[in-house]
């Protein structure tokens, strides 16, 4: 039996990324040039007010405060959101599932992504969105700027905790990490995964893409907090004990125990 | 444990007790000793209760939902109505038309626009400008109706562009400079000086509710001083429009082809959320619930007598927000009075853009709740196979 079901602490250790230097908003003082057209504050419900129906997927990840500057730079109209989650692996949350089609960069600590029309990037308790409605390379050169200051001006604060496991494995963390924690994130990050999660209210999901573009080569971390939802899962899961390979193993803290749906393969455990 | 499951490690069975007795049992086998069975047996935790079941009493009349042509949609696909990223005005005036004709089966477009409204009633035009610019109803379709509503006799003084924020249809360009002669209005409003409150310090919008009319369902709205005018009123009542209510008598639907996650919203969507106050409590628990249920009625479910989704421009992902690098070119307009089987034809779209983009790899069994909802309460047809879709492809 110990075969096929091996216990594995996970969480216990982790790494910290680095610490952001200190911050604040964007400002015409810190970039010559920039010209603030317009900035507005939403804490609370109150982001209802700006997305409307879009905004419960960032309560879904704990919303603290989103401020909204409408900038002019280098004769570019862009749009800078930044959203204050009230935990740094809420942000990241909200982060790694709004990178798809996003170019990761991760590049000098950070972590960030890229296209013509968007820069995303994740820092600390942000999560700040750089958006051109054109995708000019005149745009892109206008937000690469400000993406450049934005890097330095940032608050500090605590770095992401990864569970060990996730963390060990992942090369860069856009676009091969994502942290899921309630429906709507499913249905944004983890679509065909959202009906086995009917019914259950409190879980933590990881999942580490371990091929850029395998057939199905995901793994995920999944921790409940209740058994009565870990053994709703598994039913609507079809969750079968891992075979060979991917093993469940023993731990002080955590247990994870192993199991595939299909390809996939998943580690389970309760808060 | 019997002999013959020890024998069988990796049987389902086997598995579920191993994962209580070790990874939960060591850490909270009290609580697993003593609530499988419960928990296994229900696990979905309570849905709120609503008022559903209060409004099915009303009669339904010859306009009801899903209206004069139950499971038949027409999608027109044009290839050449944006150009340059211009909607091409007269493309999209001929898809129109030929959605119109192909959908009532008639010979002209006075005929078949007279199938659904006539001179005396008020036709209020349900448009989504709720992501703004990018990725509003399109003007070009909505100006394409009202030429044709115009040709086929209804004055311009008898329509109404509506939703739910009129400063969101003031920032989308629907303006009436733009649109001289007919009314454009919205249930939460700004006056011209900026303020949602009048001299009295009533919302504006509270004037726009009626109380007549509510959705109830057991999820408590409470917001800051600085939501509440965007949800006009907090507690348990979501209550009407009085546009839908009151003000109109006919409503054609002109929604946008956009995903909500792995969902979609739509033509039940636009109407719902747009119809309603109070609708912030209603998106975590009760999303698909109160889009099928707040269509079911009267206001909704006896007035909306057609449903023309634009999908010239829409989104795949990031939806309803607008996100620049989910934006595609759809090129099609689907019709349909049926908003289920228009819906369930949407959501097919978007679902085959998604998989082949590669967001997901089949459309989620969750993504079509409220089109199954929805068809219980007898709005319309849910299933692709008992739907007719009629294709014409224009060049």
């Amino acid at each position: 039996m110990r075969k096929y079901l091996y216990l594995l602490l996970l969480t216990g250790l982790s790494l910290t990324l680095p610490k952001q230097a200190k911050s604040q908003l964007l400002t015409s003082d810190l970039l010559p040039g920039l010209k603030i057209e317009k900035e507005s504050v939403f804490d609370g419900t109150s982001l209802y007010g700006y997305i409307d129906g879009g905004s419960t997927l960032y309560f879904e990840y704990g919303f603290e405060r989103l401020t909204v500057q409408e900038v002019v730079f280098q004769d570019q109209k862009i749009n800078i959101e930044y959203f204050r989650m009230k935990s740094c692996k809420g942000a990241f949350g909200i982060y790694s599932i709004n990178t798809f089609q996003c170019q990761a960069k991760d590049r000098q600590g950070m972590i960030d992504c890229e296209n013509p029309y968007q820069f995303q990037l994740f820092a600390g308790h942000h999560y700040i969105s750089v958006v051109n409605a054109t995708g000019t390379a005149a745009a892109r050169s206008a937000s690469l700027a400000l993406v450049g200051k934005l890097k330095e001006v940032i608050p500090a604060e605590e770095g992401l905790l990864l569970p060990e496991q996730i963390r060990n494995r992942a090369e860069q963390l856009t676009g091969s990490v994502k942290y899921i924690r309630g429906e709507l994130g499913l249905q944004n990050g983890l679509p065909d995964f959202s009906n086995y999660f009917e019914g259950i209210a409190g879980f933590e999901l990881w999942m580490r893409q371990t091929q850029p573009e395998g057939k199905d080569a995901r793994e995920l971390l999944i921790s409940f907090d209740t058994p009565a939802s870990l053994e709703t899962f598994v039913r609507q899961a079809a969750l079968v004990p891992a075979g060979d390979g991917w093993k469940s193993k023993k731990g002080q803290a955590e247990q994870w125990t192993a199991g595939r749906v299909g390809e996939l393969k998943i580690l389970v455990g309760i808060k | 444990m019997s002999k013959k499951e020890e024998t069988q490690p990796n049987s389902r069975r086997n598995f579920f007790r191993l994962l209580t007795a070790s990874s939960a049992g060591l850490v909270l086998s009290p609580v697993i000793a003593a609530a499988p069975a419960d928990a296994a047996e229900n696990p979905q935790p309570a849905k709120p209760a609503t008022n559903i079941k209060d409004t099915l009493k009303y009669p339904r009349n010859e306009n009801s939902m899903p209206g004069h042509f139950p499971g038949r949609v027409t999608q027109v696909n044009h290839p050449g109505c944006i150009r340059d990223n211009i909607i091409q005005q007269s493309v999209v005036d001929q898809m129109l038309t030929a959605a119109m004709l192909e959908l009532t089966g008639k010979k002209s477009v006075k005929k078949a626009w007279r199938k659904f409204v006539s001179p005396d009633d008020i036709i209020g035009l349900k448009v989504n400008p709720v992501a703004g610019k990018l990725l509003t109803t399109s003007h070009e379709l909505v100006k394409a109706v009202i030429a044709q509503l115009e040709h086929s006799g209804i004055p311009r003084k008898n329509i109404v562009i509506w939703d739910r924020r009129e400063m969101e249809l003031q920032e989308t360009g629907f303006l009436p400079e733009n649109y001289p002669g007919i009314t454009i209005s919205g249930t939460e409003q700004k006056d011209a000086r900026g303020s949602f409150f009048d001299a009295n310090g009533k919302l504006y919008g509270e004037s726009m509710i009626d109380k007549e009319w509510s959705y109830w369902a057991d999820v408590e709205g409470a917001y800051d001083e600085y939501t509440m005018p965007y949800m006009v009123n907090g507690g348990k009542h979501s209550y009407f429009t009085k546009i839908c209510t009151r003000q109109v008598t006919k409503i054609i639907n002109l929604p946008i082809l956009k995903n909500a996650g792995a969902s979609v919203t739509l033509c039940m969507k636009n109407l719902a959320f747009g119809a309603i106050s109070n609708t912030g409590r209603l998106h975590e628990k009760l999303w698909h619930d109160t889009v099928a249920e707040v269509c079911a009625f009267p206001p909704i479910r006896d007035k909306v007598v057609l449903n023309l989704v634009d999908g010239l421009i829409g989104c795949y992902n990031g939806g309803p927000a607008a996100n620049p690098q989910f934006i595609c070119n759809y090129n099609l307009l689907l019709a349909g009075t049926d908003a289920v089987a228009v819906d369930r034809i949407g959501l097919n779209i978007v679902s085959k853009k998604r998989i082949e983009m590669k967001l997901q790899k089949e459309e989620s069994p969750l993504a079509s709740q409220f089109l199954r909802r929805a068809e219980e309460l007898g709005l319309g047809i849910s299933e692709n196979s008992r739907i007719t879709l009629k294709t014409i492809d224009l060049a």
